[in-house]
């Protein structure tokens, strides 16, 4: 488990101050959450589409910030929901060997272990159901 | 007087150093305004009067060239001060008031000259107009064009307000807009507020985004007019204030001009770091941005939101009320979910259960009166997985279809998780 001083010298994405940064990042397989996104375990076709060095913003905050970013070391794959707009953002594949990321400047990491997930957002009722930003 | 001496403290050089830069302003800014008029061939007037904000100017541009075309009645003329100081204070009034007879001095004992001059207005109009369109066709200059095709024409450009400024300048637009309806925009008619109303609906209300603040910009970049080159650290606000010449409401006509400074304060809150880092007005105790007179706009986290909201003095029912959702849900998130959750006395529906993945935090589901919401919907009260910089952790509320009968469904609801699902979650940042 890489510490958050690690992790932020490998991706270069930097998080709040007020973070600790020797604190491990728990890297896990099962359910978890980074503020409004969810990794969900799924049996699903992995994805095919590499993530690229610069990673992949999965979810952009208003004004571009609060983005949360999908980076990886190792072999790591996201194909976008192609209907976009609903609650899952896409499919992550994360290959043996690798470990995925999400970074959020508040959030922090949250790290990936191999397998397949949907990423998926938060939803609200209002008026009628609308997504979460945080 | 005290002899000047080596012991002066750098407050107040740094204060003899932003009016002398206040100054320099303006200066430039009245040379970008006299370069207009010379490229519309109007003699640039000999009266140019600084108001202290757009809401001053607002009200004492119409009102000056009201009393130019010779509308002198006395009583009509003070019941429209009343209004102004009704609805925008005292304190906006007598600068009103000071401006109007700093701009109409002189028209007053002349209405044949006056209404020949201001009658000329709706003709500046249309030459700054062309005069822009000229400066667009012929610059290669990217930036100009862009800055034109931003705020030409409002019904043409339903683009967002891309930069802090513009968006502050939109609400700037939005409260003085609201302050002069409120002021003149009544049943009530006579012949100062027919005017009032009249030069408003002759465009006099957006000169901040209209074509002539444009040419203004142009001037200010084209004319050699450095404002300030040796101070690259300046703060962001200060920087990004003077970026673009959105912002900058004038109201020239024939017989007078009026210039409005920008804000005295703006407060921006940073969102994202690094190279990908904006910025977004946003206060918490207070207006996020400020003129010297007072008048200010508030916002929370980006959205323009009313005074209440910020200063927080709005009762649990005027909140409920509010039929502005977005303004409703800042209303609630300045004040915070759990203090109106408990305020508003929000039934809880079921027990409290621990978050899966967040060790140590509660779920809690709270019923929201019907009404409120289109559809009846629930609150689910959560916390969030990180630590602020004070420490706590972030406490905040999200609807959820009523039918929602306890807290997990509902968590499980917002991710389409089945409650099971989410039971199992192993961890929350």
């Amino acid at each position: 488990m890489p510490t958050l001083e690690q992790a932020i010298a490998t991706f270069g994405v930097t998080v709040d101050e007020h973070l600790d940064r020797q604190a491990e990042i728990p890297v896990l397989s099962g359910l978890q959450f980074q503020g409004d996104v969810a990794v969900v375990p799924v049996n699903r076709d992995p994805a095919r589409t590499p993530v690229p060095e610069t990673g992949v913003p999965i979810v952009r905050g208003q004004a571009e910030a609060n983005t949360h970013l999908l980076v990886a070391t190792g072999k790591a794959f996201f194909t976008p929901e192609r209907f976009g707009g609903g609650l899952v953002l896409g499919v992550l594949t994360v290959a043996e060997d690798a470990t995925a990321y999400l970074a959020h400047p508040e959030h922090a990491f949250t790290g990936i272990a191999p397998g397949t997930y949907e990423l998926r957002r938060q939803r609200e009722q209002a008026d009628q159901a609308r997504l979460v930003a945080d | 007087m005290n002899p000047p001496g080596p012991a002066r403290s750098t407050a107040d050089e740094r204060e003899e150093h932003s009016r002398d830069g206040a100054a320099a302003e303006r200066r430039a800014w009245e040379s970008a305004a006299r370069a207009c008029y010379r490229e519309i061939g109007v003699p640039f007037p000999e009266r140019v009067v600084w108001v202290s904000s757009p809401l001053v100017g607002a009200f004492a541009a119409p009102i000056a060239a009201c009393l130019s075309i010779g509308h002198r009645n006395t009583r009509v003329l003070n019941s429209v001060y009343r209004a102004v100081d009704d609805t925008a204070g005292q304190t906006v009034g007598r600068a009103v008031r000071a401006a109007v007879q700093a701009a109409a001095d002189g028209a007053m004992s002349d209405p044949v000259h006056g209404a020949a001059a201001t009658a000329l207005h709706t003709e500046i109009t249309a030459r700054m107009g062309s005069a822009l369109a000229a400066v667009v066709r012929d610059t290669p200059h990217e930036a100009v064009r862009e800055t034109a095709h931003d705020t030409l024409p409002r019904e043409e450009s339903r683009i967002l307000p891309t930069t802090p400024l513009a968006t502050l300048a939109e609400a700037s637009d939005e409260a003085v807009r609201a302050a002069v309806d409120a002021a003149v925009g009544g049943p009530r008619q006579d012949t100062i507020r027919g005017e009032v109303r009249r030069l408003w609906r002759a465009r006099l209300d957006f000169q901040r985004s209209g074509t002539w603040l444009n040419l203004v910009g142009h001037f200010q970049q084209t004319a050699a007019l450095p404002l300030d080159e040796e101070q690259p650290q300046r703060p962001i606000a200060e920087r990004i204030a003077e970026q673009a010449p959105a912002g900058w409401w004038w109201w020239p006509f024939q017989d007078f001009v009026m210039l409005c400074p920008r804000p005295a304060e703006i407060h921006l809150e940073q969102v994202g770091e690094g190279a990908g880092a904006t910025h977004r007005p946003h206060r918490a105790d207070g207006p996020a941005a400020g003129w010297a007179d007072g008048f200010g706009v508030y916002f929370w986290h980006g959205t323009h939101v009313p005074r209440a909201v910020i200063d927080d003095t709005l009762t649990t029912d005027e909140i409920l009320r509010e039929s502005n959702a977005e303004i409703r849900r800042c209303a609630i998130e300045r004040r915070g979910w759990d203090r109106f959750i408990a305020e508003a006395g929000l039934a809880q529906i079921g027990p409290a259960v621990p978050d899966p993945g967040n060790p140590g935090q509660t779920l809690t589901l709270h019923d929201v009166p019907e009404g409120i919401y289109a559809t009846h919907v629930r609150v689910l009260l959560c916390t969030n997985g990180t630590v602020e910089r004070d420490g706590t952790r972030r406490r905040f509320g999200l609807t959820v279809p009523a039918d929602c009968t306890d807290p997990l469904q509902a968590a499980a609801w917002t991710y389409g998780l089945t409650p099971a699902q989410y039971a199992a979650a192993q961890r929350r940042s």
